[in-house]
């Protein structure tokens, strides 16, 4: 924004969009407290006190963290193939990332749990056991969180000016030194974009864990499903002090992710 | 950056996750027990029942179970598809009849009952005392669906038989999945009102019941079903039997407001006593002992005649089962039994050494000069009792006995002695001469009454009724059919 003084026209238009824009933040923001209202310290100490939604605490952190560092290994570099290089069928790849995303978040779990009883998938059930284990949990997220991840990186390659990269191959690098050099640094930012995404996603991650993982306490209970069992058998006040702790937990892990991304981005900024 | 430090870097942070992930202190505390875990497939809603009611039978028992939570929809979803676990505990029979239909299901064993109610909220705001109050204007309304939940199932066919269903449907406000959900919205006071099972108003402690005859008569019941997949289904029936006992789940289901069925007591390993005759064995010892070793449970087995059985029934024993030999020896002693399902029939038939070498046609022919002749005896079992009538109708009796050099309480015995050379003619079940194969001749008596039926009943006073029900409806089955009719018995059990 210029430092100009605005017209009553401007203040008017200004306005308009951050009443618009706050009517969504209100909303949120009220639900929120109205659920901070419908519980008690207590609910949430006790929470907090209880064996198994600790445990479901540390699985959900884990294996979330697991699967946005997965869903990095592979948007990265499908990321950059997509923006970067044309190959046959790139149309079909492009769509098919965006299948996890528009499916409902049941069918993605039912499809799981199906593959796994195909021959290929109890061939791998003999070696480890994934329906109903915790790989399950880590494989229903990232059926979902990778989709968010690679739409993520695709973005940032695209916006990434390839012209260092093209010098960098003008000045005798190949095409990996180019990309480890020049393309992997410069994209830091959308990865922490894509990171915290991902991550997001797979904390909030219900149906296909439901599904596909079940919801077995010390096993593989995340807080999603938490949640679900607790509202299950009317205890709502329980529900909402863990919906509380996600938001929490979520809001920590966005927090420092986020704080990350704006360090880093410091030293490197991007073209665009 | 350096691209060996990112490659690196991330795979040992990777492998610290999954060192994590592998790290379970739950499941270390659990691991000195042996075998694998039970799988038990739990409606969410029945958590706090069955939550602690298992954890003491693994307590108790040193088991190892684990359960998945989730709606019973759901579940039975899931165990469709992967074909895996133990045990299938619904939150009403609806679930339990899908699960039936689709084959998942072997043996089923109630846990709980459960009646319609309306519920309020505490205090009863709305001022509702019948269900017609619920088609007030100022009460809004909320219904399980009908296709997804037992609860909506069974007031819609109540309300339908009263030709009030469509008044109450267009009434409703909203159709709710399951019935916690018509709870928590009677909690969270986005309805007034709503049809619920007893047990969750009294899970509920901001509800109220407001009583209404109408749905005195509808119930549904929690039960749990051992599942077709199931590995290990002795462990799996011991936990439902534990489930189901009085003092064990029973006294968890009653805690949480459920009305627990009358299960049998809890008893690790239950010793069942079967009385029967004699001429049954052949046909139901691999039953019974398949049985045994499916539920982990014993079963004494007295096989004699059934008068010598009657007899003992008659002074006091009190067997948990009687097979009977013919439903006229079950009449004696009907008064200590349910009433008795007549499994299959045998026809009497008369045995000769190999060849028949005494040319003899008809039981009219064993009062024949010279011969010898075996019978069962008349006053200790079903057979002798069958083949005296038979005889005095016909007016053979007296001729015949004068040619029988020997009378036994079982049909077994007769064949032995047969065998062993000591008789010309011996008359027994056909099914007792199946063993024998081409060691004996075989001549079918055509007489009417020369077939006897098999009833088995289980005792009045058995302490294992649900225990005894299962080893009936397994006597019943295809594959013990199966056993009878190669024994040389003809079913008698309708098809289902």
């Amino acid at each position: 924004m210029d430092a100009a003084p605005l017209s009553g026209r401007d203040v008017r238009f200004y306005l308009a969009l951050a009443v618009l824009g706050s009517s969504y933040l209100v909303l949120l923001a009220a639900m929120l407290v109205a659920d901070l209202f419908y519980t008690t310290p207590g609910h949430l100490w006790a929470a907090l006190q209880s064996p198994e939604i600790r445990y479901a605490i540390r699985l959900s952190l884990l294996t979330c963290t697991l699967t946005t560092l997965l869903s990095l290994w592979v948007a990265v570099p499908l990321g950059y193939l997509l923006a970067r290089t044309r190959f046959p069928g790139r149309g079909l790849v492009d769509l098919a990332i965006d299948i996890p995303i528009v499916l409902p978040p049941l069918v993605v779990g039912l499809s799981l749990l199906i593959l796994f009883q195909t021959p290929p998938g109890r061939l791998i059930e003999r070696w480890i056991p994934v329906t109903y284990a915790i790989p399950s949990i880590i494989l229903a997220q990232f059926m979902v969180a990778c989709a968010f991840a690679v739409r993520t990186m695709r973005t940032t390659f695209d916006q990434l000016d390839p012209r260092p990269e093209q010098v960098a191959l003008t000045l005798g690098c190949h095409r990996s030194q180019a990309f480890w050099r020049v393309a992997f640094p410069a994209a830091r930012r959308g990865m922490l974009a894509a990171a915290t995404l991902a991550w997001a996603r797979s904390l909030g991650e219900f149906g296909p864990i439901l599904v596909f993982s079940g919801a077995t306490r010390f096993k593989t209970e995340v807080l999603s499903t938490t949640v679900f069992l607790e509202l299950s058998i009317g205890n709502l006040e329980a529900a909402v002090a863990v919906s509380l702790l996600m938001v929490a937990t979520a809001f920590l892990a966005l927090f420092i992710l986020r704080h990350g991304a704006h360090e880093s981005a410091l030293g490197h900024p991007q073209r665009s | 950056m350096s691209q060996r430090l990112v490659i690196l870097g991330s795979i040992a942070v990777g492998a610290l996750l999954v060192a994590l992930l592998a790290w379970n202190p739950s499941r270390d505390r659990t691991r000195h027990a042996q075998g694998p875990p039970l799988l038990v497939y739990c409606a969410a809603g029945l958590q706090p029942a069955i939550e602690p009611a298992v954890r003491a039978f693994e307590a108790e028992t040193g088991a190892r179970v684990q359960i998945q939570y989730g709606g019973s929809g759901t579940l039975l979803a899931n165990l469709r598809v992967s074909r895996v676990g133990d045990l299938f505990v619904a939150a009403d029979h609806f679930f339990i009849e899908i699960a039936r239909s689709n084959a998942l299901l072997a043996e089923v064993i109630p846990l709980a009952r459960l009646t319609p109610t309306i519920a309020v909220a505490r205090g009863n705001p709305k001022a509702i005392r019948s269900l017609d109050d619920l088609l007030r204007e100022d009460v809004h309304l909320v219904l399980a669906n009908p296709d997804a939940a037992a609860i909506g199932r069974v007031v819609r066919d109540t309300l339908l038989a009263r030709g009030t269903w469509d008044r109450f449907e267009t009434r409703a406000r909203a159709f709710k999945p399951t019935v916690n959900d018509l709870a928590n919205d009677l909690k969270l006071g986005t309805a007034d009102a709503a049809i619920v099972w007893d047990a969750t108003v009294r899970q509920y402690p901001e509800l109220d019941a407001v009583p209404d005859a109408t749905f005195a008569d509808a119930a549904s019941e929690v039960a749990v079903g051992v599942l077709e997949a199931c590995t290990q289904p002795a462990a799996a029936l011991a936990l439902a039997r534990f489930l189901a006992a009085p003092e064990r789940g029973g006294r968890h289901m009653a805690e949480h407001g459920f009305a627990p069925v009358a299960g049998d007591p809890w008893v690790r390993s239950p010793e069942l006593i079967l009385f029967s005759g004699g001429v049954n064995r052949v046909a139901i010892e691999e039953t019974l002992r398949a049985f045994e070793a499916r539920e982990g449970v014993g079963i004494q087995r007295v096989y004699n005649g059934c008068g010598i059985l009657t007899a003992q029934i008659r002074a006091g024993q009190k067997p948990d089962g009687y097979f009977a030999c013919d439903v006229s020896f079950m009449r004696t002693v009907g008064d200590e039994f349910h009433a008795a399902v007549e499994l299959a029939e045998t026809r009497m038939v008369i045995a000769t050494p190999p060849g028949n070498p005494r040319g003899l046609q008809s039981l009219q022919d064993l009062a024949r000069p010279g011969l010898k002749v075996g019978l069962a005896n008349e006053e200790q079992s079903a057979l002798g009792a069958l083949s005296a009538r038979l005889l005095r109708k016909h007016g053979w009796l007296e001729a015949v006995m004068a040619n029988v050099v020997v009378q036994t309480p079982t049909a077994d015995l007769l064949v032995n002695q047969l065998r062993a050379g000591g008789l010309d003619a011996v008359v027994v079940y056909e099914a007792n001469t199946r063993a024998a194969g081409e060691a004996i001749a075989v001549i079918p008596i055509s007489l009417d009454g020369a077939t006897a039926i098999q009833p088995l009943a289980v005792g009045r006073q058995t302490r294992y009724p649900q225990l005894m029900r299962r080893l009936m409806d397994t006597l019943c089955s295809e594959e013990s059919r199966r056993r009878f009719e190669t024994t040389g018995f003809r079913w008698r059990v309708p098809s289902p």
